[in-house]
């Protein structure tokens, strides 16, 4: 199946990439972000660094997109389990438009 | 440092305007209802709230209480940690200029108090050349570069969130030690507020560093957050 993968919300200036994978999609969701994180090496986590004796594990937020351009029509995914067949294909060619967010709003 | 009123369809928006706009204070509204949708109207009457796509369904209003996905938390806000005296948003290019909280439910047994420092107090602190240095030396938040200080004739600022400062960019020892000597000196001179089912704080995120202190790990702590523009700024 074909993937749209849009930059994180703070690398907005780069490249959309386009990704093909062999994955059935009953499986979940989860799934193909897993390939999607081997594949591109994109941490799971963040590391945040609370004061020098704790540092904090946050992980990875998902996103799907709707049907238009802005970043405001990104959906955050709740269920990492639901199958990838239940989501909306609203890329080009009948693509999964997909975005990792490791950058913004994990802290505050 | 508290200014109080009690609310009611009538409240005088214009004094509060005003209180956020000339005072050091922090405003506290007692009674407020537990809706967001009223908390986002009774704010467009003094400023713009700020949208933000990890909001609740009314989009300008966030639940500051714990949350955690798979095991882990959803964001430092979203722990049961002491958060550090900060400046909300310091990573944005455009950091709005005032915060509210509205307190749904307090952490038992007077845990998870709100933390404060104003920014005059802190100057009081500051030699001549440490003002120098925070005005002029620039810091990464995330993807934004700008000194922790901004003072000229008319305003002073300030932005602070050493969390972000030092997760996303690698500090070196010398700026280390710049940060734990503010740090030092925002404790120094912070003050807390533990507050009350139904009260609503609002503050200038520019003129005061915010914070929490930590609680109980199961508490129903339960702030809602919003953060806006003040009309007139």
């Amino acid at each position: 199946m074909k993937i749209e993968l849009y930059p994180d919300m703070d690398e907005r200036d780069n490249e959309i990439e386009y990704l093909e994978y062999d994955i059935d999609e009953n499986a979940p969701i989860k799934e193909l972000f897993d390939k999607i994180h081997e594949e591109k090496n994109i941490p799971r986590f963040k590391e945040f660094i609370l004061d020098e004796n704790q540092i904090e594990k946050i992980p990875c937020e998902y996103y799907i997109k709707s049907n238009d351009k802005s970043y405001s029509s990104f959906q955050f995914i709740d269920d990492l389990d639901q199958k990838i067949s239940e989501f909306q294909k609203n890329g080009n060619d009948n693509s999964l438009s997909l975005m990792i967010n490791q950058s913004i709003g994990f802290v505050n | 440092m508290l200014i109080n009123y009690n609310y009611s369809e009538e409240i005088d928006f214009v004094q509060i305007s005003k209180d956020l706009e000339t005072s050091n204070s922090i405003i506290c509204i007692e009674n407020f209802p537990e809706s967001d949708e009223k908390l986002s109207n009774f704010i467009k009457n003094i400023g713009i709230p700020i949208e933000d796509f990890k909001n609740n369904k009314i989009k300008t209003v966030f639940d500051v209480k714990v949350m955690k996905q798979k095991g882990y938390f959803k964001s430092v806000a979203n722990s049961n940690y002491t958060f550090p005296l900060h400046t909300d948003c310091a990573d944005y290019e455009k950091v709005p200029n005032c915060i509210g909280l509205l307190c749904v439910q307090p952490a038992e047994n007077n845990e998870g108090a709100n933390t404060f420092v104003d920014l005059e107090s802190i100057l009081k602190q500051l030699s001549e050349s440490e003002i120098e240095l925070l005005t002029t030396k620039k810091w990464w938040f995330r993807k934004i570069y700008k000194p922790i200080l901004e003072i000229d004739n008319q305003t002073k600022s300030i932005f602070y969130d050493r969390i972000t400062m030092e997760s996303f960019t690698k500090l070196d020892t010398s700026e280390k030690m710049i940060l734990n000597k503010l740090d030092q000196i925002f404790i120094q001179n912070s003050f807390k507020i533990n507050l009350k089912k139904g009260e609503l704080i609002l503050f200038r995120n520019d003129l005061f560093l915010h914070g929490r202190e930590s609680f109980e790990i199961d508490s129903n702590r339960l702030l809602k957050r919003i953060r806006f523009t003040l009309i007139n700024s």
